[in-house]
């Protein structure tokens, strides 16, 4: 709300400064964002951010009664048409009915004669020019000024030009339209309000005139309009029809019944003033049900539930008042308060009760801490893992990153992924319209944006949501994905995985070879803990790699997190540090190729038995000294009991139990 | 004899004491137990003794002998050392240092609010990202022709499904399934359909709080976000309350903080004016309490947001909210 400075100081005294002005309404809730100057109309304009709830404050004379509350100065209401009680007289000129009155609850107007149209005097072509409304001609000019003046739309028709002299306020017919002053065409439907002659629409109610009965330079008679529409129905139809205007703005956040008639008497009195018009004595004015002022029930010691502190009566009362509210009754414990109408936000004892706080200052309410009980128990379980997880991945060097929620079909399709996402119906362009349904594609975009910027050994981790749906209802999971890139292998992927599969408290996990599109033939597998897959791992396939132009390679894992979840142990229960000592046997062997180190770790862990503590793989070579298709693999087996000190001879037992296990089930020839 | 031997070792003794190069050592080995040296001097006239003192003066020289020699060589060795020290180590090579990952700043941003409010007995509360109309708007008394809405342009999945405009969606959840007294904060992220900027996101994160008892007051939301204030920013930081309008608050505050980087003077950041806008509060409108069935005679409430990029912007002094969302390593890295 632009309110330019010597418009505003002509309806209140102001002692105070610009800036001292601007600072007690921005204090108060009405924030003065900017204070503008302009030279060439020897002008400042005070740039003000009314909330949604002041309708009342989108106007110079509702800023200043803000102005009367806070500094105790009256206003002075501009000069107007004297009041003229609808009368039988003008029922000849035009007829007036509301159809729907639930949408429109009072319509009131005036029929002005010859007048003449011409561009408006300068003092109020300048005035519309401060608040960025663009003069036209003198009648539309005064609408406007009255508009930023009191608040109250209005609109001017050419009077000649309705039809059959009659105004019908009722619903759109399905299938009419409108042609709106903005020169484009409007299709109308059964759920927005308009106003209609005898033949069609003239305007659509509250937002826009039509073109066929706009003022022009031939009009000589207007039918001058001043209404109040519902709130809802305005804001409905503006959408819709992607139409608004400084009217439609301010229906859709209340206008003051009471205010209608006032306004239109004011507009007509500046119409007479400067466009030699005569308005016709009667108005129009069909109000089926008047608006009351509410009444509303002050519990004093309320004040104190809600806010706090003790506010003395009479300094209450005297908030009270300087609000332009009446008090009606006042006893011990209970003010009842007669609120006027242009504040239609203040209906419960609630909003008083903020009224009082915003007046009495929120900074002169002291400040206390919540007492009583709490049941909190801070971290919630989940928000415990993901922190322990961070945890772990900073400690393995890899950086945190938090990618858009938002991808597209081409990027799924990029990794090999399904493009079944949930859509976003009106999404900011076509390359953000699915929610993401892994954390894959944002993660190879990142580290293509990072080598890019020729940075070299870049460990990577996201954590965050992914989303499905499933028989329209949606779901949403927390993943986890990681990549790397530089002078790494699959097998420092797996490191990472392995870490954190034990730092969360997680025993067992296998991983077997699995295709998945987005990585290399060989090296790609699936991970499951106690037989449920949980992620994915392996490296990223040269066909994906080409479509992001990366020509490093890169590993990378996918948890689902959430279902990581019940499988983690954060409280580690401690075991007894070993107390006697540990044998070392080294076993070297080649075997085949296909027989993997899980194979054997299997059949020497069974055949060692409760002896063995631990088995370490320390080698693997391949070279001439091999026969072909051939490796030698070489392990360390740590053997302990935590009864008693092992003897040489049960050692050797065990050991020699795992030779032959292995002789026996993988063919393996022992290296001396 | 005996006390010639004792003399020896005095003398030994003080001079190696001073000895710093290797070449005076070989001097005083030759000197005491060379070829011609004192000791294997005092040795040959060891067989001219008795036949009883042979094997005293024996052991007590040869014992002697091996004392120089080792010391010598401890001497030689504790030269050496320094010398390759001295010689060959630069201490102002750059260190090796061990790869460390960081958190996104959003990340410790959070982690840091959270903490403060365990502090002051809160615990954390999640929400759907994709949330309904209701939740989002209806039962934080927003309904659908309320112009509040219009700050909240809206991704829409369905006609009442749409990803979440704010974090105050879990505060209905919470009071669906708690009764008080209730202490939470929620973090996470939010959409709203805005166009980027330097300071607009259309994803974003927040913090919500909640508050609501038998006799909470806007003295305590005061309260809380004052401590809140200091403990992020500093005991110096300040916190000034200023009306504002949220439908599911009354009544509702802007909360702004004195100005971290000129301490309320008035800078660039600060636009000049002392203050930062951090977020929007209130106590909880009894319509809001209707919608999940608590008593609003009974109980009072309050709830605030915060926006977590704005907070991290201020703290760290990063200008672009792109930033966060670029994921460029050299920025991740400073955290």
């Amino acid at each position: 709300m632009k309110v330019p400075y010597n418009w505003l100081k002509e309806y209140i005294d102001i002692k105070l400064s610009l800036e001292e002005i601007a600072e007690k309404l921005t204090m108060s809730g009405l924030e003065v964002a900017d204070i503008q100057r302009l030279s060439n109309l020897n002008e400042f304009v005070l740039d003000i951010e009314v909330t949604a709830n002041r309708g009342d404050c989108l106007s110079i004379i509702g800023i200043a009664r803000e102005i009367e509350t806070l500094t105790n100065k009256h206003v002075k209401y501009p000069q107007a048409l004297k009041k003229c009680s609808a009368n039988k007289e003008i029922e000849k000129l035009i007829d007036v009915s509301i159809k729907d009155t639930s949408l429109c609850s009072r319509y009131a107007g005036r029929i002005i004669r010859n007048v003449k149209i011409e561009p408006s005097p300068s003092w109020l072509a300048n005035r519309l020019k401060a608040v960025n409304i663009r003069p036209i001609n003198n009648i539309v000019d005064i609408t406007n000024y009255v508009l930023m003046e009191t608040g109250q739309p209005l609109h001017a028709f050419d009077y000649n030009k309705i039809s059959g002299k009659q105004i019908t306020i009722r619903r759109a017919r399905q299938n009419e339209s409108i042609v709106a002053l903005d020169e484009s065409k409007r299709q109308l439907s059964r759920d927005m309000l308009v106003i209609a002659d005898e033949k069609a629409p003239i305007a659509i109610a509250g937002i826009m005139g039509g073109i066929g009965s706009e003022i022009d330079k031939q009009t000589t008679d207007i039918f001058l309009e001043s209404a109040c529409f519902h709130a809802g129905c305005i804001r409905k139809t503006s959408k819709t029809l992607e139409l608004s205007s400084e009217s439609s703005y301010r229906f859709e956040r209340g206008v003051d019944p009471n205010g209608v008639v006032s306004a239109l008497n004011r507009a007509a009195y500046l119409i007479e003033k400067t466009a030699h018009g005569k308005s016709v004595r009667e108005i129009v004015d069909i109000y089926p049900k008047k608006f009351n002022k509410q009444n509303i029930q002050l519990r004093i010691q309320q004040i104190k539930r809600i806010l706090g502190i003790d506010i003395p009566k009479n300094k209450l009362k005297c908030i009270i008042l300087n609000l332009g509210f009446e008090i009606k009754q006042d006893s011990l414990n209970n003010i009842r308060v007669l609120v006027p109408t242009y504040r239609r936000d203040i209906r419960r004892e609630i909003d008083l009760i903020e009224e009082i706080a915003r007046i009495y200052g929120y900074n002169n309410i002291d400040t206390t801490m919540p007492r009583g009980q709490t049941s909190s128990c801070g971290k919630g379980e989940f928000e415990k893992q993901t922190d322990a997880l961070k945890n772990i991945l900073s400690s393995c060097g890899m950086a945190e990153i938090y990618t858009s929620s938002f991808t597209n079909s081409e990027n799924l399709d990029k990794t090999g992924l399904s493009s079944d996402g949930v859509k976003i119906t009106n999404p900011l362009g076509d390359d953000q319209n699915i929610m993401r349904t892994s954390l894959i594609p944002e993660m190879l975009s990142v580290i293509k944006r990072n080598l890019n910027r020729s940075l070299s050994e870049i460990k990577l981790y996201e954590l965050g949501q992914v989303f499905f749906e499933n028989n329209s209802s949606y779901h949403e999971k927390t993943y986890l994905c990681c990549g790397i890139v530089g002078n790494v292998s699959f097998f420092d992927i797996k490191g990472i995985l392995e870490t954190i599969l034990y730092r969360l408290g997680i025993e067992d996990h296998c991983l077997y070879y699995k295709k998945h599109r987005v990585f290399t033939s060989d090296c790609s597998a699936s991970i499951d803990i106690q037989g449920r897959n949980i992620g994915i791992i392996g490296e990223i396939s040269g066909n994906v790699l080409e479509k992001y132009n990366i020509d490093e390679k890169v590993f990378l894992l996918e948890i689902g997190f959430s279902n990581l979840s019940k499988y983690i142990n954060l409280s580690p229960v401690f075991k007894a540090v070993p107390k006697y000592p540990a044998s070392e046997r080294d076993i070297a062997f080649t075997i085949k190729e296909n027989v993997s180190n899980a194979d054997i770790m299997n059949i020497m862990w069974k055949a060692g038995g409760e002896i063995v503590e631990d088995i370490k793989l320390f080698d693997i070579y391949r070279g001439k000294q091999i026969l072909s298709e051939h490796k030698s693999m070489a392990y360390s087996i740590c053997y302990r009991s935590n009864k008693r000190t092992l003897t040489d001879e049960e050692v050797n037992q065990a050991h020699s139990r795992i030779e032959r296990k292995l002789i026996s089930q993988l063919d393996i020839t022992l290296r001396k | 004899m005996k006390a010639k031997i004792k003399e020896i070792e005095e003398k030994f003794n003080f001079e190696i004491k001073n000895i710093s190069l290797p070449e005076h050592l070989e001097e005083i080995r030759v000197k005491y137990i060379g070829r011609k040296g004192v000791l294997t001097s005092l040795l040959k006239q060891v067989s001219a003794l008795s036949n009883d003192e042979k094997p005293v003066f024996g052991r007590l020289l040869n014992n002697l002998k091996t004392n120089i020699s080792a010391r010598i060589s401890e001497e030689l060795a504790s030269i050496n050392s320094v010398k390759r020290t001295e010689a060959k180590l630069d201490i102002s090579l750059p260190g090796i240092s061990p790869l460390i990952g960081t958190k996104h700043p959003l990340t410790l941003i959070t982690q840091e609010i959270k903490e403060i409010f365990f502090g002051l007995g809160f615990e954390t509360v999640t929400g759907p990202e994709i949330e309904t109309e209701y939740y989002n708007f209806e039962a934080l008394n927003t309904p659908e022709d309320h112009p509040a809405r219009d700050e909240h342009d809206s991704f829409y999945i369905t006609d009442k499904i749409l990803l979440r405009t704010h974090t105050s969606p879990v505060q209905i959840r919470v009071m669906e399934k708690q009764k008080p007294p209730v202490r939470v904060i929620a973090p996470g992220r939010c959409f709203r359909r805005d166009a980027t900027d330097a300071t607009h996101s259309p994803i974003f994160h927040q913090v919500e709080g909640l508050a609501v008892d038998t006799n909470i007051t806007f003295g305590d939301l005061k309260g809380v976000l004052e401590v809140f204030a200091r403990q992020l920013f500093g005991r110096q930081t300040k916190i000034r309350f200023r009306p504002d309008f949220f439908p599911f608050t009354e009544p509702s505050a802007e909360y702004a903080f004195s100005c971290v980087n000129c301490k309320g003077k008035g800078c660039r950041i600060c636009k000049n004016t002392g203050w930062l806008e951090i977020g929007g509060a209130g106590m909880v409108d009894p319509e809001v309490f209707k919608m999940v069935h608590y008593d609003a005679e009974k109980y009072s409430g309050f709830a605030f947001g915060m926006g977590i990029e704005r907070i991290a912007m201020i703290k760290y002094h990063i200008h672009d909210i792109r930033m966060f969302f670029e994921n460029d390593l050299r920025f991740l890295r400073q955290f």
